[in-house]
């Protein structure tokens, strides 16, 4: 029934072996360069080794050993990385798979498969930060690999674990509904009575991501949240919570808000064209595909203090047991070039690599990510961790 | 009452053999080439146990271990036991959102799901087996289809109609024609029952019908006979002689509803109802394998409650035995001017199941914007088109391209073997059980081979994968391969297989089988020669009821299939995953389609007809 797998079996179990032994000397050698100070946070927790920076990189002799290795699998939460593998593929003549998969399946998939010592997964770009250095990369899962190369291009900051590629979430609202603009100008308008009900996001219990903003916001925006509050209603913010994002979020929870499994239903609860019910919505900006696919009416909601939305960074990693090692280093190469990421920046983007101009395909409303924008700190990562399950708590404790 | 004892009369003790010790091995031995009965439940319990039980223990031992990355929560080192998720699911402030508030729901619509489901299937079968309803030879293939579709059909379906602004996405069919639904009739428990309910039904029926079809007509001759009025012989002949197949199918019905996830989870997440299965996966998405262990064994702790419950109601009917050997005949109502309202009713349970939600998923297939009718709205890109703009990974229509049909050959043969297998090995079950006639052996193997209906598919392939993906002993790895979806296809769906085979056996009398032995037939020859002709139809259907479901499969499949393995559900999902809505409606269309026409061509080989509830 399978008789090449079992053919081939021997043979490449010792080519894993092999692989998987250079693989962890290689990172075992390599310089700790944990400046984030992630490496042996408190609490019992694991420690995970810095990234891998080849110093006696060669590109000539990488894209000849990946193509002896004939084919790599790569994983991403997007649909772009499709494009991505083509286009790598086009390029090195190497088989190429790109799969879309939600960042819960690619974790235990990748966790599975090296507990299996069966890796098929060669690579992952990955959005879940906190799991990431909370599982992945102490469990030896995965290691972070950085081309010398290009290794100056690269910020410290997003050096460990490998920042690819900066995304946004963003506030949406209907410009036909609303032809002055954005209905509100503050992120507690969003839990004033006035919107109970309309406001539109996916469950934060199923989006990592979301969870994470809320403990973001509360470890690095407390003062510009509390100044927008204070701006909105002319009084400071007095709450027993510890931090104002766990104010926001308390009260958002409270009033009732539209939850959803998927981004394509809030955008198009807000945006398509024969909707008439006035909301606003949280989604990525990858949405504003629709604008031109589907005709949907949407727009950033630029007015809204103190961020119209956040950015988040996407993950680079390899499997730790990859059978095709060359092969998913030179994906990872791919990936922080301009020619690699444009897929993935066709809704806007901003690329780890600071040699790489940002995407010209910004979303209508959203000119400036510096400004506009929330950022996540990578070295609060393992701390987003440890306090996920306590911020889910406060939201399930607080929507019901 | 007209009861036949099914018991042989005479089966030598084994000890009254020789006395010399090799003589008696030699007549042991004997003894077992003619009867293995024992030795066949031996190996099948041994090959479940490494199957069933032990997957099941590597789950459910996360419980009271700590997990990976939950030190600072525990205060305690990975896999040293604790009692921390056991406190957060039972005792903590989120103990009622996580755990005691789903409970309630979950026994809520698990039993409103099953008296639903007993109700119409209970009703069609009886009008289909035993009356002169008009349309019968149609309507007993058509009520089956609603089996065949995807659950999560008809909750798409709800939504489309009954739909409010209370959750995303675009608004139902009456909403935009200004009728407010209120939230009850649009989420929640009321939506959820009556969609699993209609999707459940036909499995009543087949259950029900199979053995309402092979049930002896002149055991309620005789009751009539004897005077016996119409509602004295329902009550006292016909019910407790179909209760073995009725406590079947509830069992299949509740059971299936407390790991059932798409639907719940569609149309509870707006008004916040949660049942255990959604809570379960909800731990499985935050990666909380300590929870997940924790509402898992309980889900399963509550499964074994009932097959326990079942297993004594069982017991109680072993001595029942509907067909002897003795020509079974059936007496048919004659409904009179009833014939075509019956008719009438089973049409509009038809009409409810099968093609309300399969008109309103096949509108959505060909209009860009769903729920708006007007010309421009309408195309055939989706299915047709060379070129579709914004599907990164599925740039043209679903009928193009080799992808759907890699998927479809895919889950054929993957599915089809996995059954093919399934239905043997129930058959034997069902065999082992009522052969051996009250032996721990029958009750070990009862039960052991329903456990996996009540693992929901979550958590079963979790176990699989870390499991049997290591070379284990003689076993390779077998990660990324066809056969380890073969096993845990066929594994995961046996219970539908044992059930049909036990309530098949409950009612074949030994007798045929002792009239072979007579003449001198071996076991083999006997099962070749007599039980398997007698049982084909439930042959047929313990592999056909795997087959539809296993098509259906995703919960499982999803995380077994690599990127080689690509099946119908899995290129479903995918389509979903890329926003392509319409599309994955198309591959649900398929895959329905799929599921019907081999189930027909299964029929039409094997001359079978589900016409009389398989019963062949």
């Amino acid at each position: 029934m399978n008789s090449r797998t079992r053919t081939s079996r021997p043979h490449r179990t010792l080519l894993t072996a092999g692989v998987g032994l250079a693989t962890l000397a290689v990172v075992g050698c390599a310089p700790s360069t944990t400046e984030t100070g992630t490496g042996t946070a408190g609490a019992g927790q694991a420690a995970f080794a810095g990234p891998v920076i080849d110093q006696s990189f060669d590109l000539t002799a990488l894209v000849a050993a990946a193509k002896q290795e004939g084919s790599v699998t790569v994983y991403d939460s997007t649909g772009d990385i499709v494009k991505v593998a083509e286009a790598f593929q086009a390029k090195y003549g190497i088989k190429t798979t790109g799969v879309k998969s939600d960042v819960g399946d690619t974790l235990e998939k990748m966790t599975r498969e090296a507990q299996a010592k069966n890796v098929t997964i060669d690579l992952t770009l990955y959005e879940n930060g906190p799991t990431l250095v909370g599982q992945l990369l102490p469990q030896k899962t995965v290691y972070t690999w950085i081309p010398a190369d290009l290794a100056p291009q690269i910020d410290e900051a997003n050096r460990n674990p490998l920042m690819v590629l900066s995304k946004a979430n963003v506030w949406i609202y209907n410009p036909k509904l609303f032809p002055q603009g954005c209905p509100v100008d503050n992120l507690w308008d969003l839990t004033s009575p006035e919107w109970k009900g309309k406001v539109m996001l996916q469950d934060p219990l199923g989006k990592p991501n979301i969870v994470e903003w809320f403990n973001q916001m509360g470890s690095s925006y407390d003062a510009d949240l509390r100044a927008a509050y204070q701006a909105n209603s002319g009084q400071e913010l007095s709450t027993t919570e510890p931090t104002a994002a766990r104010e926001w979020v308390k009260q958002l929870a409270k009033n009732d808000p539209v939850l959803t499994s998927a981004d394509d239903d809030v955008s198009a609860a807000v945006a398509s064209p024969n909707q008439t019910e006035p909301r606003i919505g949280l989604v990525s900006i990858a949405k504003f595909r629709d604008v031109k696919g589907k005709g949907y009416q949407m727009k950033v909601c630029d007015t809204l203090k103190p961020y119209v939305g956040y950015q988040y960074p996407k993950f680079g990693a390899i499997a730790t047991g990859s059978k095709h090692p060359n092969a998913a280093k030179l994906f990872m190469h791919f990936v922080l070039t301009a020619e690699g990421i444009t897929p993935e920046m066709g809704s806007g983007g901003i690329s780890g690599n600071k040699a790489v101009p940002p995407s010209s395909n910004n979303p209508p409303g959203l000119t400036d990510w510096s400004t506009q924008l929330m950022k996540f700190d990578s070295a609060k990562l393992l701390k987003d961790f440890q306090d996920a399950q306590a911020m889910q708590d406060h939201w399930r404790l607080n929507h019901r | 009452m007209v009861i036949t004892d099914a018991r042989p009369p005479t089966v030598p003790p084994p000890d009254a053999g020789p006395p010399r010790r090799r003589g008696r091995w030699r007549y042991r031995l004997s003894v077992a080439r003619h009867e293995p009965t024992l030795l066949i439940g031996l190996v099948l319990i041994l090959l479940l146990l490494y199957l069933v039980i032990a997957p099941l223990v590597a789950v459910l031992s996360d419980a009271v271990r700590v997990q990976f990355g939950d030190q600072p929560k525990t205060g305690q080192q990975p896999g040293e036991l604790t009692g921390y998720y056991l406190w957060r699911v039972f005792r903590s402030q989120v103990s009622s959102i996580v755990f005691w508030q789903p409970l309630v729901n979950t026994l809520v619509v698990a039993v409103g799901v099953t008296v639903l489901a007993l109700l119409l299937g209970g009703i069609c079968a009886f009008l289909l087996t035993r009356t002169n309803i008009a349309g019968r030879k149609w309507l007993s293939t058509a009520l089956v289809v609603p089996y065949m579709l995807p659950s999560w059909t008809f909750a798409l379906a709800w939504l489309a109609l009954f739909k409010n602004d209370r959750s995303g996405g675009q608004v139902g069919i009456l909403e935009a024609r200004g009728v407010q639904t209120p939230d009850w009739l649009a989420y929640g428990a009321v939506p959820i029952i009556v969609c699993l309910g209609l999707h459940y039904f036909p499995f009543v029926l087949l259950l029900f019908g199979n053995a309402l079809r092979r049930l002896d007509a002149q055991l309620e001759d005789s009751a009539r006979i004897l005077g016996a009025g119409r509602g004295t012989v329902l009550g006292r002949i016909t019910l407790p002689l179909m209760l073995p197949s009725l406590s079947s199918s509830t069992l299949l019905v509740f059971g299936r509803i407390l790991g059932t996830f798409g639907t719940p989870y569609v149309l509870g997440l707006p008004v916040d109802y949660t049942l255990l299965s959604t809570s379960l996966f909800s731990a499985v998405r935050n990666h909380e394998p300590g929870i997940t262990a924790v509402i898992a064994t309980v889900i399963v702790v509550i499964g074994v409650a009932v097959v326990v419950a079942d297993a004594r109601l069982l017991r109680e009917q072993r001595r029942f035995v509907t067909v002897g050997g003795k020509g079974a005949m059936d007496r048919i109502i004659e409904l009179g001017r009833w014939r075509w309202p019956a008719g009438g009713v089973a049409l509009g349970v038809f009409a409810l199941s099968v093609v309300v939600p399969v008109v309103t998923l096949a509108l959505t297939t060909v209009t860009t914007t769903p729920g708006v009718f007007s010309a421009e709205n309408f195309t055939l890109k989706y299915w047709l088109a060379e070129d579709l703009p914004g599907a990164p990974g599925f740039p043209h229509g679903i009928l193009r391209g080799t992808e759907l049909l890699d998927a479809a050959w895919n889950s054929l043969r993957i599915v089809g073997l996995a059954s093919l297998v399934c239905g043997v090995v129930g058959l034997l079950v069902g065999y082992v059980v009522v052969r051996s006639d009250g032996s721990r052996i029958a009750s070990v193997l009862r039960q052991v081979s329903f456990l996996p209906y009540l693992v929901p598919g979550i958590a079963f392939a979790a176990a699989f994968l870390s499991l049997f993906a290591v070379r284990r002993g003689p076993v390779p790895a077998l990660y990324g391969s066809v056969t380890l979806l073969v096993i845990v296809l066929a594994v995961t769906h046996l219970p539908y297989a044992s059930r049909s085979g036990i309530s098949a056996m409950t009612q074949l009398g030994r007798e045929p089988e002792e009239a072979a032995q007579v003449t001198g037939a071996g076991w083999l020859t006997r099962v070749r020669a007599v039980v398997v002709p007698i049982q084909r139809g439930s042959l047929v259907t313990g592999i056909v009821l795997p087959f539809i479901s296993g098509i259906k499969e995703l919960s499982i499949v999803i995380m077994l299939t690599t990127t080689g393995t690509q099946l119908l559900t899995t290129l479903s999902i995918n389509l979903i995953d890329f926003a392509y809505d319409q599309m994955a409606n198309a591959v649900v269309l398929v895959i329905a389609l799929v599921a019907f026409l081999a189930t027909y061509l299964t029929q039409r080989l094997t001359r079978t007809s589900l016409a009389s509830g398989l019963g062949g």
